[in-house]
């Protein structure tokens, strides 16, 4: 009785509509048709597919329709949808479009509303109904609704039904609006586990319990559809593109996901498709020049390199100012760096503390949430993806080739220095110890190659398998990766094995589980020595005199009277740290073993509807060993051989609950509510080092009982225990403005019991213009305004509320000794004060978006050390103070500038500006050196830029003018004061655009650096020892400093006349270059730069090949990374290259690798 | 359910935070007691003298093994060699002193004084005074009497108010101590005495007699009175009195592990005086070039202040073939001895009775006795030699010898500085005399070099060559260096007490200006000419 009427009253109203315009003709005849089942299956077909399109049309047009302001009062109880409509109908003139069988799964509501716009109107007779509306014009389209939210639509049918009907075979094919087949798309029965994917045409065959059957179809990057079955038994999809979707969930802090058109503030998602193609060992470096305001540094270590990275700058006097870590919702120890990015399903960046302020203490430094993979319901995937990737040094520094080792023109050959006579041919002795060869000679002539010879090309090659399985309750996701790596020098390789394997299912209705195992093992040879070292083979590398056969050095030994091997160098004792390269290579070994391990398990029970609690635990562990082995004749550091291991490990242990709540609390109004707690336990750097001391009773036999002197010490490490409460509530009006409030309190171990628990809250505001306003201009599809405000805490380094006093071996008894810090019982929580506002806009039917950020934070009450004079006592002690500021600009436009059927062209562009200033330190010490070595101080001083860097200057008189000295070198003041500015960029900016044609794909990064300086002692040590190109220049004198050589200076004698003094480039280098005392301003390089960071270009084999296979699709890229600097504004310097990850590394370069460029092939196989 | 069992668990564990955040394997300050007052002593006993590795390098090699002239370096980047200071190294110096020791023999002072363990703060007073008497004398004013007053700013005490606290602070010590003489104060603990009150108080006079003679010229009275109560009071007679520091294969004698790791060679002075004296000293102190090789190349010394591109290879035999310190000098694990830290050698004591007496002060014996005295303490302390190569050693009259040719770089061929011999010239004049007591007292220094440096600064001997190139433009090759800067970080860290030093001092912070007993007349000085002979 009540389905006819419906029908009928249907039926009045697509009669209307079929007056309105030709499309809704159509549509009433495609419907009607339908409905009689008249018409073949082709023609059916078709016209389904017009349907389809249609509707697709209007999905795609309903953000930008507008809703005429008509009102609505409706107070009735019990009363059906299609009542309502025809209620609404009458009042307002407007139609309404839906498919009679949605409406039959809705209940009957109870409504009460005056005046009310039809937006309200229909938001409020939609809740709870699985469906959502968009209006255009005159018509009203009622759709499933597609939106993901967090509350799990319940099945609308079990098994049961299953089993008693039997089952109708549909099949289809998915494509995109270009037309083209999306390949593993998911098909799956809505409300179930079932479903099946596309193959490579995008074709789909399954079985569906009933006409009434709704069908899901997904596919990465994609909105998803939701389609009834209605009699169909064919039924093609197009599914449009999700990029510049305002319905993008973005995972923001606890692992909430939020839509991201409500956040109040920046974040920028990462495309984890490109990390896998274009592979870097460490897979936090694939980030780079993708996200406005993020900067990635590496350190020179070789294969597997840690980074270092930070988010709007430095802002932490004591700690490192990197960011936290969170992987499925949990922090993780350190840097994820041998993460397997197979394994990744997506990477947000939460840029400031208001992003990151749930978390805490670890996130006011901002945080990084990826998200691993999940087995789907319903798809069964195997996949294998292979990398190959080769790297070839940039070896971009000049040489000279002119002069051979000696001096004053002289050759001499123990000598470092290549200061010795030309190199035209002239039989010279030859430097080896080995009294054997005694007496040799050889013809001396240049070596352009010598340092090149030591290099190779290094490869990458990685091999993922991985297998996603959809069971109905559960679904498992398995992925297994080895990677195996070789250095550009030879003894530096990498070998990695990444396991992973994650479970979820519903374990009943209320309950579902999701667990994850993950195991990494990687076994590092040789990671290179960092800075000025023994060690350090790039420093040998460079260090090689311009005479110096390969053939030569490669004979790196040679037995001496008793029969032991030596090392054979070319200057022993020159300097403490100097050695043969090959030898550093081949006889000073040095092995890491990383193990690490997480698992984690989280429970969620759904109380009710709208109510979740979580419970969930997790356990990260690094285990390392290091194994040091250094053979007999090591020059200096072991000369009778030694063995060291060590043996460190840190853990975290999370435990954390969080129950969330969402409810309307009326028509307009809903609220999000999740609160929570954490526990959380680390132990920090445990270790247990055993070595030999400095002899071996048996040569190169590298055990730890060969010694008659093992030394063994052990660090129990240091327990950090922290504790949380926290609340997060979003509260929304009309889906248009949103108001975030958090709150968290911490309990730490670190902090005296006066001040171990402290407050901190952020707030948030959002507001949707384009939503809001009826009459905001129609050029915007989507306009935003946003701002924040977020306080987060962060407590102190363990141990340092007591004077420590040490044991150390010694003497009869042992020494005890005092600490050099003085503890201060009255610490206090630093605080980061964040504020941050800005703009996201859309145009152009989303083809143009714009995002722009403004930030300020301070960080306050910082933990940090103020040196005493020791004369006290102690050398410093604990305080809190200081305020660092960093201001500054994030802009990142997203455009589409062509879109055709089968060429698409998307380029991103990312700016951002940051300006750090330290506002104040302390009233006893305005300034802080927190680092220093041979070249510069990294200092942090009130006024000034958060790091600059000071050095050792030419002494000027009282109009800056250099002063000569008599010998016509410049005079030197031996102290480093002068300010040669800092390593931050003034701005960085990034490109990233990509082309898809038919089956081609090309994409390509690049990132510009702007600014920034570092300081290279590498430089300075390089002219000193006469082997860089500068030192050519004036070998037999004649060089004028300010004149013909350092032409920008202007130069005068002691007597304030211009120097016209000539220097020969022995003596003026070895002053300039002196490394005891580098003329550090000299070798302030400029960092600025820009370089091709990555290229991938992609092809999709046929389908008519690949079926041939028995393989369901193959996909080939062409990878680069790194590939060439466009422009650089110092020749052979790569500032991205540091050495290490700590702050103060940032701007000094000793002796680091070259940067390597790596190309290569990348072949992913779907089975 | 949950969230109730989760906040119950969480309430309760703020608990344990102090304890979780107490370090596990060291201890805090207030925990050191009177059984463990002992290692706290040892600790600065070791390091108050000795210092880690980078103390060593930084001040005594850097500094005093090169400006004593026992050490030369052939390292390029070592540039005190030729009076260039390096900023860096004297705060690490510094800080090394400061930071570290000075704490400990403070907190063991206090704590004793405390705690009325009265031999035991005695003990550890005494000791202070070699431990400050290094510091002021690299430096002239340095923070002393304030020291640990846990200020931000720490005046600095004048080197005379320093001498004559060092004076009163052994007067009161001895005195403590001589009414405690049958106990063993730190026991095992004191790595120089085991405690034994007698040899500390012997000690305590002959540091006297040390400090005495180093103001002689700058407080002639006061230095005679505390010498000739230093003596009347009992002073070291033989080796078995020497004050040494027990090392192991856990704290060991940096100057020669450091010697060996850089370039540090046998200067040309030592080679001159050696090689000149046929001096049985030569093979303990120094190996043959070549012998890092197992090489049998001579005993090679080299210049001090090297311009820095000669420094590198081959001014003499390839820097393989220089002379480096003894073999048996070096580590254990390096197949040497690991010899003790020395603080003061009856030797020593001889020589300084035998300048008393050249002074005419009652030293208790003659100038010429105490010279061979102390020559003969000193032969047998560092060689294997017998009493009758002892005899003939004392009597000969050998004279140091040229430098002969390097055989790659000729430049550096040099006649003697010096035409003293070994016997002693009771008959000569004053100078000669002091110059061969100072310079017999020099060859025992080989392993105190501070000490080596202040009597060069203070009397002019030994006779050094001329450095062949002085990177100061104000200091000529033929100076001896008289002090170091102030560490820089002081003018960051303690700026307005050490412009107050600088007053103290009495002169600019320089490396040229004279600490406060630094006074004999330069025209006294012997003349370093320097000469080579083209």
């Amino acid at each position: 009785m009540f389905a006819a009427s419906l029908a009928e009253r249907l039926k009045t109203v697509f009669k209307q509509i079929i007056n309105q315009n030709q499309i809704k003709t159509m549509i009433l005849s495609v419907w009607c048709q339908n409905k009689n089942g008249t018409k073949s299956l082709r023609a059916k077909t078709w016209m389904i597919m017009k349907l389809t399109i249609v509707l697709l049309l209007f999905f795609t047009f309903q953000v930008s329709a507008k809703t005429e302001a008509q009102k609505v009062t409706i107070v009735r109880n019990h009363i059906s949808l299609t009542e309502v409509f025809k209620l609404i109908e009458q009042q307002t003139g407007i139609h309404f479009f839906y498919d009679k069988d949605l409406i039959k799964g809705t209940y009957p509501i109870d409504i009460g509303i005056k005046d009310a716009s039809l937006d309200e109107a229909l938001s409020v007779c939609l809740k709870g109904q699985s469906l959502t509306y968009s209006v255009v014009k005159n018509t009203v389209v009622i759709r499933p609704e597609t939106k993901t939210t967090l509350i799990q639509v319940q099945p609308t049918f079990g098994p049961k039904n299953l089993l008693e009907q039997p089952p109708i075979e549909i099949h289809g094919r998915v494509v995109n609006q270009q037309g083209d087949p999306l390949q593993d798309a998911s098909i799956t029965i809505k409300g179930t586990n079932k479903g099946v994917v596309t193959n490579s045409n995008g074709d789909f065959t399954m079985d569906v319990p009933d006409n009434k059957t709704v069908i899901v179809i997904s596919f990465t990057g994609y909105k998803s559809q939701e389609i009834r079955i209605a009699n169909r038994s064919t039924i093609n999809i197009t599914l449009v593109r999700e990029d510049n979707s305002l319905n993008a969930v973005v995972v923001t802090a606890l692992g909430i996901k939020q839509e991201k058109k409500t956040l109040t503030y920046a974040t920028q998602a990462v495309n984890p498709e490109q990390i896998t193609k274009a592979r870097e060992l460490n897979v936090i470096n694939s980030l780079e020049g993708k996200v406005a305001g993020l900067n990635i540094s590496q350190t020179g270590s070789g294969v597997g390199a840690p980074s270092r990275v930070t988010l709007r700058g430095n802002r932490s006097i004591n700690g490192d100012s990197q960011p936290l870590y969170v992987i499925d919702g949990v922090p993780v120890l350190g840097v994820p760096e041998y993460l397997n990015p197979d394994e990744i399903a997506s990477i947000d960046v939460l840029k400031g503390s208001n992003a990151a302020a749930l978390y805490g203490s670890d996130a006011q430094n901002g945080a990084i949430i990826i998200t691993t993979k999940k087995g789907r319901e319903g798809v069964i995937k195997v996949s294998l993806n292979n990398t190959y990737m080769a790297s070839r040094p940039d070896l971009s520094i000049p040489f000279q080739n002119v002069y051979g080792q000696g001096i004053n023109g002289t050759y001499q050959k123990g000598s470092g220095y290549s200061w010795g006579p030309k190199m035209d041919g002239q039989t010279v002795d030859n430097w080896t110890l080995d009294p054997s060869r005694a007496g040799e000679t050889y013809s001396m002539t240049p070596q352009p190659d010598n340092v090149k010879d030591i290099f190779q090309t290094g490869y990458t090659v990685s091999n993922n398998l991985q297998a996603s399985l959809g069971g109905k309750n559960t679904q498992a996701f398995f992925s297994t990766t080895s990677t195996e790596g070789r250095g550009i020098l030879a003894s530096n390789k990498l070998q990695r094995n990444n396991l992973m394997a994650r479970v979820t299912s519903s374990l009943s209705k209320k309950f579902s589980l999701d667990v994850k195992l993950s195991y990494t093992r990687q076994k590092v040879d040789n990671p290179l020595r960092q800075s000025t070292d023994n060690f350090n083979p790039m420093q040998q590398i460079y260090d090689i005199p311009r005479n110096i056969r390969t053939q030569d050095a490669k004979k790196f030994e040679f037995p001496d009277i008793n029969g032991v091997m030596q090392q054979d160098f070319w200057a022993p004792g020159f300097s403490s740290t100097a050695e043969n390269p090959y030898w550093v290579l081949n006889r000073n070994l040095f092995d890491e073993q990383i193990g690490r391990i997480t698992g984690m398990a989280s429970l969620t029970y759904h109380i009710l509807d709208k109510l979740d609690l979580m419970v969930r635990s997790s356990y990260d562990r690094v285990d390392e060993t290091d194994e040091q082995k250094d053979y007999n004749g090591t020059l200096v550091r072991a000369l009778h051989g030694r063995y060291y291991v060590t043996k460190r490990n840190n853990y975290e242990f999370n435990s954390d609950f969080l129950l969330s709540y969402n409810k309307d609390l009326s028509k307009n109004w809903n609220l999000d509510l999740h609160a929570g707690g954490n526990v959380k336990n680390q132990l920090l750097n445990e270790s247990l080092s055993s070595n030999t001391g400095d002899a071996l009773s048996v040569p190169n036999f590298f055990s730890l009982s060969n010694t008659t002197l093992p030394v063994t010490s052990y660090n129990p490490g240091s327990p950090i225990n922290i504790q949380s409460l926290y609340a997060f509530g979003k509260l929304s009006w009309k889906d248009a403005i949103f108001l975030d409030l958090t709150g968290r309190n911490d309990w730490s171990s670190t902090l005296p019991a006066s001040s171990r628990s402290y407050f901190y809250p952020s707030a948030g505001l959002s507001v949707i213009l384009s939503d809001l306003i009826p009459s905001f201009p129609k050029v915007f599809d989507f306009a935003k305004i946003r701002a924040s405000y977020a306080k987060v805490g962060s407590s102190a380094p363990p141990f340092m509320l007591q004077r420590t006093a040490t044991f150390s071996a010694g003497g009869s008894n042992g020494f005890i000794a005092l600490g050099n810090t003085l503890p201060n019982k009255n610490l206090k929580p630093e605080e980061t004060k964040s504020f941050e506002s800005g703009v996201d806009l859309r145009f152009l039917k989303g083809r143009l978006g714009l995002n722009f950020t403004y930030f300020k934070t301070n960080t306050v009450n910082q933990l940090f050390t103020i040196a005493l004079p020791v004369g006290s006592g102690a050398a410093s002690f604990y305080t809190n103070g200081g305020n660092i500021q960093n201001n500054g600009v994030e802009v990142v436009l997203n455009t589409v500038p062509v879109q055709t059927k089968n060429f698409r062209w998307t380029l991103d562009v990312n700016f951002s500006h940051l300006k750090n200033t330290v506002v104040s330190i302390s009233d006893e010490r305005p300034k802080v050196i927190i680092a220093s070595n041979f070249a510069s101080d990294y200092v942090i001083q009130q006024g000034l830029p958060f790091g600059d860097i000071f050095t050792i200057g030419f002494k000027r008189d009282s109009i800056g003018r250099v002063i000569v000295g008599s010998n016509g070198v410049p005079e030197v003041v031996n102290n480093k004061n002068q300010d040669i500015g800092h390593y931050t960029p003034d701005w960085t900016a990034g490109i990233s655009s990509s082309f898809s044609y038919k089956r081609f794909n090309l994409s390509f990064v690049i990132d510009h650096r702007q600014g920034g300086i570092v300081e290279s002692f590498t430089r300075a040590s390089l002219d000193f020892l006469g082997l860089s190109k500068e030192t050519l220049q004036g070998r037999s004198g004649g060089l004028v400093f300010g004149q013909n050589i350092f032409k920008n200076y202007t130069a005068v004698t002691e007597d304030g006349k211009p120097n016209t003094i000539p220097v020969d480039a022995q003596t003026l280098w070895s002053t300039i270059g002196n490394i005891s005392l580098p003329v550090g301003e000299v070798y302030a390089l400029d960092a600025t730069n820009t370089r091709l960071r990555e290229l991938i270009i992609g092809y999709t084999l046929p389908h008519s090949f690949t079926s041939k296979l028995h393989l369901a699709d193959v996909d080939v890229s062409l990878v680069g990374r790194n590939l060439f600097f466009i422009s650089r504004a110092t020749p052979g310097l790569d500032p991205d290259i540091l050495t290490g990850t700590g702050t103060s590394s940032e701007g000094y370069s000793t002796y680091p690798p070259p940067s390597t460029r790596s190309y290569g092939i990348n072949v992913k196989i779907n089975f | 359910m949950f969230l109730l069992i989760f906040l119950l668990a969480s309430a309760g564990c703020t608990k344990n935070f102090d304890k979780l955040n107490t370090p596990k394997n060291t201890l805090t300050g207030g925990q050191i007691n009177s059984a463990t007052i002992g290692q706290a002593f040892a600790d600065a006993e070791y390091w108050g003298l000795v210092g880690d590795g980078n103390g060593w390098e930084l001040m005594h090699e850097l500094h005093a093994s090169l400006y004593s002239q026992i050490f030369a370096t052939t390292s390029s980047g070592f540039n005190t060699d030729q009076y260039q200071e390096t900023a860096s190294w004297v705060d690490a110096g510094w800080n090394a002193f400061y930071s570290g020791p000075a704490v400990m023999i403070k907190f063991v002072e206090d704590f004793t004084a405390e705690n009325n363990m009265s031999a035991a703060n005695a003990i550890a007073k005494i000791y202070s005074v070699p431990m400050y008497e290094r510091m002021t004398d690299f430096f002239g004013p340095i923070p002393f009497s304030q020291f640990g007053n846990g200020k931000t700013s720490v005046p600095y005490d004048s080197q005379q108010s320093i001498y004559e606290s060092f004076f009163k602070i052994l007067d009161s010590a001895v005195l403590v101590l001589k009414q405690n003489t049958t106990m063993t104060p730190f026991g095992t603990n004191d790595i120089i005495y085991q405690g034994n009150v007698n040899k500390w108080i012997t000690f305590a006079n002959s540091l006297r007699l040390r400090l005495a003679m180093r103001i002689v010229y700058a407080d002639p009275a006061l230095a005679q009175q505390e010498a000739e109560k230093a003596v009347a009071d009992g002073i070291m007679m033989s080796n078995s009195d020497n004050a040494l520091i027990l090392t192991t294969a856990n704290n060991l004698n940096y100057l020669t592990r450091w010697s060996y790791i850089d370039p540090f060679t046998m200067s040309a002075t030592q080679e001159s005086v050696l090689v000149g004296f046929n001096d049985p000293r030569l093979f303990s102190f120094w190996s043959q070039g070549g012998d890092r090789l197992g090489g049998n190349m001579g005993y090679n010394g080299v210049r001090n202040g090297l311009p820095r591109v000669l420094k590198t290879t081959s001014v003499r035999n390839g820097t393989a073939g220089n002379s480096f310190v003894s073999k048996q000098f070096l580590p254990i694990a390096d197949g040497g001895s690991n010899p003790p830290c020395i603080v003061m050698t009856a030797a020593e004591v001889y020589f300084l009775r035998a300048e008393g007496a050249l002074r005419g002060w009652n030293m208790g014996g003659s100038a010429e006795d105490f010279y061979n005295a102390g020559i003969t303490q000193s032969l047998k302390y560092w060689t294997p030699s017998t009493d009758q190569e002892i005899q003939n050693y004392i009597h000969s009259t050998n004279t140091p010898s040229a430098v002969p040719d390097g055989i790659v770089d000729a430049t550096f061929k040099t006649p003697p500085e010096s035409d003293i011999t070994v016997q002693y010239e009771g008959s000569a004049g004053f100078e000669t005399q002091l110059e061969q007591i100072i310079t017999q007292k020099w060859l025992d220094s080989y392993l105190t070099p501070w000490e080596a440096w202040a009597e060069r600064r203070r009397t002019g001997y030994p006779r050094g060559y001329a450095i062949i190139e002085s990177l100061d433009p104000t200091i000529p090759v033929t100076a001896i260096v008289r002090r170091m800067v102030f560490a820089p970080s002081e003018y960051s860290n303690n700026q307005v007490e050490t412009n107050k030093a600088v007053t103290l001092l009495g002169g600019p912070d320089i490396t040229m200006t004279r600490v406060w007993w630094d006074k004999k007349p330069l025209t006294d000085y012997p003349d370093l000419t320097g000469s080579i002979v083209h």
